[in-house]
C-alpha cells in the first residue's frame, strides 16, 4: 500500500503542476477551492452502528483533513481534480481529462472503513433436560471492520473513422482487508455454536477492453472483461469433537457401549481440526457483443450475444453462463409505440460428486455407500418474452402496458439433497425395501406477468401514477421435501445396497412436506403522488400494497400481505432554511409451517 | 432540517439535522404444538415458543446534527468551525446486544476559493 500511495501522490503533483502549466496558455482557466484543517473525533459506548462508516482509528486523536476541488481547462482540453483526505483509511481521489477530440480519462480512488457487528449469541443457550444449546465466542473483545480500497482507471480513445467510435480500455482493483465475525457448528448441529475472528485479505481485480462505432444504420459494440479474485488470509479453523452420546458421554455406563465408534461410524470426520469459512479463489472470463440496426419507418432491432466462464480455485468447478437478447421497438401511431424483446440464457455450473466415508463401516448393517452427485441450484435455463405497450392518452397523460411470459427451466429444482425415496411398501424393520435416489419433483416454472402503469399531471403543481401487477406462477421453486418426516419405524427403509438398518433415520429422512415462500398468484397496486402546495412546500406520497399467495403446496397454503405507506414533506419557510419530514411503514403478515427438530429430526 | 444564517457581511451560521425513529415487531406465533408425532413418542413437548417473536423487536432513535460557524476573512479566504453529533438510542436490544452509542466530532480550518 505504501508503494501505491507513493504513486498517488505522485500522480496528484504530477496533475497539479499539468494544471497550472494550463493555465498559463492563452484561453486557459481553472476555477476551484481548497480547504486545510483539523478535526477530533471522541465517542461514548458503542460506536460500531452509530459510526458504522467512521475510523474508529482516527478517534480521540488529532488529525489533519484536506479537501481541494478544482476545474480547468484550455480552449481543446478539459480536467477535474477532486480530493477529499479526512484520515488516513477514510479518503478519495478523482481526476479526469478530456481533449474533445482524442482522448478522454478518469480515474478514481477511495478507501474506507466500515464497521461490523459482533453476535454475541446470548440467544443461543438453553437447556431442558438432556436437551441443550450453547455457544463459546473465541473473540468475545473482538471488533470487527473491513477497510475497503478501490482504484478504477478508464481510457477512451476516438476511431475518427466510425461514427461514434470509440476504443475503452479500463482496469479496476478493489481491495478488502479486516476482521469478520466467523460461525460454525458442530456436529449436533445448533447445540454448539462457535465464534471465531476470520482474517479477511481479498483482492478483486478487472480488465477491461471495448470497442463500439457505427456505419451508415449499423451500429455494434464489443466488449470483453477478465476478473480474477484472491483471499490470501488463512481461513479459521475448528475443532470437531469427538463423537459421542450427548448425555451418557463416551461409553455407556450400564452396558459399557462404546458410543464413540457408534457415533462415530456415522459422521464423516470427528475429532478433528479442520479449516471452515473458506472463500475460494476464482475467475471469470466474459465477452459481450452487441447490434444496433436503424431500419428508419420500420423501427430498430436490436442484439446481443454474451458469454462468460468462471472457474472455482479451490474446487476446480466451473460455470458458464450463455446469454442471447433480441429487441424491436416501432412507432405505431404518433402516441403510440411497442416494443418486444426476447431474452433466452443458461447457466451450467459443473456437478459436485460429494465423496462420502461409509455409513457405519465395519458396524452391524453398515458399510453403506451414500455417495451423491450434487446438481447446482444455480443451474438453469430462462427464456422471456417482454411485450411493451407505450400510450400517450392525452397530454400529461401516459398509460404503459407491459406483458410478461417466463420459463424457468431447474434440473435441480427438486434434487437440494438426494433423498431416499420409500416406495410404499410396509414390511417392517427386519425387511429390505428398495428406495431410490430422488428425481425431479418438477423442473419447469413458467411465469405469467401483466402490468399497467398510468401517469397524469395534476394541473401544473403535481402529478401522480398508478401500478398494478398482476403475476401467475406454474410451479413456482419450492423444496418438495423441506419438512415433515415419517417415521422409519415400522417401514423397513433400506439402502438399496445394503440390508434393512433400522437406525437409517439419521440419513433416510421420508420428508414429506413441500416448502417455499415464492408465490404462485400475485397481486400489487401502488399509488404514488407529488404537489406543489405553495412555491416553498411540497408533499410526495405513496402507498404499495401486495397480497401473495401459493396454493401448489401440499400441506399447507402459504400466504403474505404486505402494506407500505409513505408520506414526506419538504419546506422552505425562508431562503436559508430547509425543513424535510418523512414517514414510512412496513406491515407485513405471512405464514410458515415449521417442523421443529428434537434430537434426531 | 438544513439552515443558514447570515449574521454580519462577514459572519454566518449553519445547522442541519436528521432525527429518524425506526420500530419493528412481529406479533406472536401464537400456541405451537405438535400437531402430529411421526416417529418416537414425544411424551414431554415442552418447548416454549411464545417469545420467539420479540426476537424482531427493534427501536431506534437516531440524530445527526451540525452546528457552525464561517467567517470571511477576504472576498476568497473563510475560516469555519463546527460541531458534529452522531447518536444511536437502542430501546430493543437484538443478538449484537446494546447498540447504543455516540460520537462527537470538532472540525476547524480554512477554505480558499480560486
Amino acid at each position: 500500500m505504501r508503494t501505491r500511495n507513493l504513486i498517488m501522490c505522485s500522480a496528484v503533483l504530477l496533475m497539479c503542476w499539468t494544471a497550472v502549466s494550463l493555465a498559463d496558455e492563452e484561453g486557459a482557466f481553472v476555477e476551484g477551492s481548497a480547504s486545510v484543517g483539523a478535526h477530533y473525533s471522541h465517542f461514548t459506548d458503542n460506536p460500531v452502528r452509530v459510526g458504522e462508516y467512521v475510523n474508529l482509528n482516527a478517534t480521540k486523536d488529532l488529525q489533519a483533513d484536506m479537501i481541494l476541488n478544482l476545474f480547468g481547462g484550455t480552449d481543446n482540453t478539459l480536467y477535474n481534480i477532486n480530493l477529499d483526505y479526512r484520515d488516513v483509511a477514510t479518503k478519495s481521489f478523482e481526476f479526469g481529462v478530456d481533449t474533445k477530440s482524442l482522448l478522454a480519462a478518469d480515474f478514481r480512488y477511495g478507501s474506507f472503513i466500515h464497521n461490523l457487528d459482533h453476535d454475541n449469541m446470548r440467544n443461543l443457550q438453553g437447556k431442558a433436560g438432556g436437551k441443550q444449546v450453547y455457544n463459546t465466542d473465541n473473540d468475545p473483545m473482538g471488533r470487527y471492520f473491513m477497510e475497503y480500497e478501490q482504484f478504477h482507471g478508464n481510457i477512451k480513445v476516438d476511431m475518427p473513422f466510425l461514427t461514434d467510435g470509440q476504443v475503452t480500455l479500463g482496469m479496476s482493483d478493489q481491495r478488502k482487508s479486516g476482521y469478520k465475525q466467523a460461525m460454525s457448528i458442530d456436529h449436533c448441529a445448533f447445540c454448539h455454536v462457535e465464534s471465531n475472528a476470520q482474517r479477511v485479505d481479498q483482492q478483486t481485480r478487472i480488465w477491461k477492453a471495448g470497442a463500439e462505432g457505427s456505419l451508415g444504420p449499423v451500429s455494434v459494440n464489443y466488449d470483453f472483461a477478465k476478473t480474477d479474485f484472491v483471499d490470501r488470509a488463512n481461513a479459521p479453523e475448528h475443532r470437531w469433537k469427538t463423537a459421542m452420546h450427548p448425555v451418557k458421554g463416551p461409553i455407556d455406563p450400564v452396558s459399557g457401549l462404546d458410543y464413540v465408534a457408534e457415533f462415530g461410524s456415522r459422521l464423516g470426520f470427528h475429532d478433528v481440526t479442520l479449516p471452515y469459512a473458506r472463500t475460494a479463489d476464482n475467475d471469470k472470463l466474459s465477452h459481450s457483443a452487441g447490434i444496433k440496426v436503424d431500419l428508419k419507418r420500420a423501427g430498430t432491432l436490436k442484439g446481443s450475444y454474451t458469454n462468460t466462464n468462471r472457474t472455482n480455485y479451490h474446487t476446480g468447478i466451473e460455470g458458464k453462463f450463455d446469454a442471447g437478447a433480441l429487441g424491436y421497438a416501432v412507432r405505431l401511431t404518433p402516441k403510440m409505440r411497442l416494443t418486444g424483446k426476447f431474452l433466452a440464457y443458461e447457466t451450467k455450473v459443473d456437478d459436485a460428486f460429494v465423496d462420502l466415508p461409509l455409513f457405519r463401516d465395519g458396524r452391524g448393517a453398515g458399510g453403506l455407500d451414500f455417495d451423491w452427485n450434487r446438481i447446482s441450484s444455480a443451474n438453469r435455463k430462462v427464456y422471456q418474452g417482454d411485450l411493451n405497450l407505450g400510450w400517450k392518452v392525452a397530454k400529461g397523460k401516459h398509460l404503459k402496458v407491459n406483458w410478461r411470459y417466463q420459463i424457468i427451466d431447474r434440473p435441480a429444482m427438486a434434487q437440494s439433497q438426494t433423498n431416499y425415496v420409500f416406495d410404499g411398501a410396509n414390511v417392517g424393520p427386519a425387511g429390505i425395501v428398495e428406495t431410490l435416489p430422488s428425481e425431479a419433483f418438477e423442473n419447469k416454472t413458467t411465469v405469467n406477468r401483466v402490468k399497467l402503469r398510468y401517469d397524469s399531471r395534476i394541473g401544473m403543481k403535481g402529478n401522480y401514477n398508478l401500478t398494478y401487477t398482476y403475476t401467475g406462477v406454474d410451479k413456482p421453486f419450492m423444496n418438495p421435501t423441506a419438512m415433515c418426516e415419517e417415521s422409519l419405524i415400522g417401514t423397513g427403509s433400506a439402502h438399496p445396497g445394503g440390508t434393512a438398518a433400522g437406525r437409517l433415520y439419521y440419513f433416510q429422512r421420508e420428508r414429506f412436506g413441500n416448502g417455499s415462500n415464492q408465490a404462485s398468484q400475485s397481486h400489487k397496486a401502488t399509488g404514488r403522488a407529488s404537489f406543489q402546495i405553495t412555491p416553498r412546500t411540497s408533499i410526495n406520497g405513496f402507498v404499495t400494497y401486495a397480497q401473495d399467495k401459493n396454493d401448489e403446496l401440499n400441506i399447507y397454503q402459504y400466504d403474505r400481505d404486505y402494506l407500505s405507506p409513505g408520506l414526506n414533506l419538504w419546506t422552505a419557510p425562508a431562503d436559508q432554511i430547509l425543513f424535510t419530514l418523512g414517514w414510512t411503514y412496513n406491515k407485513v403478515k405471512s405464514n410458515e409451517n415449521i417442523c421443529i427438530p428434537i434430537f434426531d429430526g | 432540517m438544513n439552515a443558514n444564517l447570515t449574521a454580519t457581511e462577514k459572519l454566518s451560521f449553519f445547522a442541519e439535522g436528521v432525527y429518524s425513529l425506526s420500530k419493528g415487531s412481529a406479533t406472536s406465533w401464537g400456541d405451537v404444538t405438535p400437531e402430529e408425532d411421526h416417529h418416537f413418542a414425544v411424551s414431554t413437548p415442552d418447548y416454549d415458543f411464545s417469545k420467539v417473536n420479540e426476537y424482531s423487536d427493534l427501536e431506534y432513535t437516531q440524530l445527526e446534527g451540525t452546528l457552525g460557524v464561517n467567517y470571511k476573512l477576504d472576498k476568497r479566504a473563510t475560516v469555519y468551525g463546527s460541531v458534529n453529533l452522531m447518536k444511536l438510542q437502542d430501546d430493543q436490544e437484538y443478538v449484537y446486544g446494546d447498540l447504543t452509542g455516540m460520537i462527537v466530532t470538532y472540525a476547524t480550518g480554512m477554505t480558499v476559493g480560486f
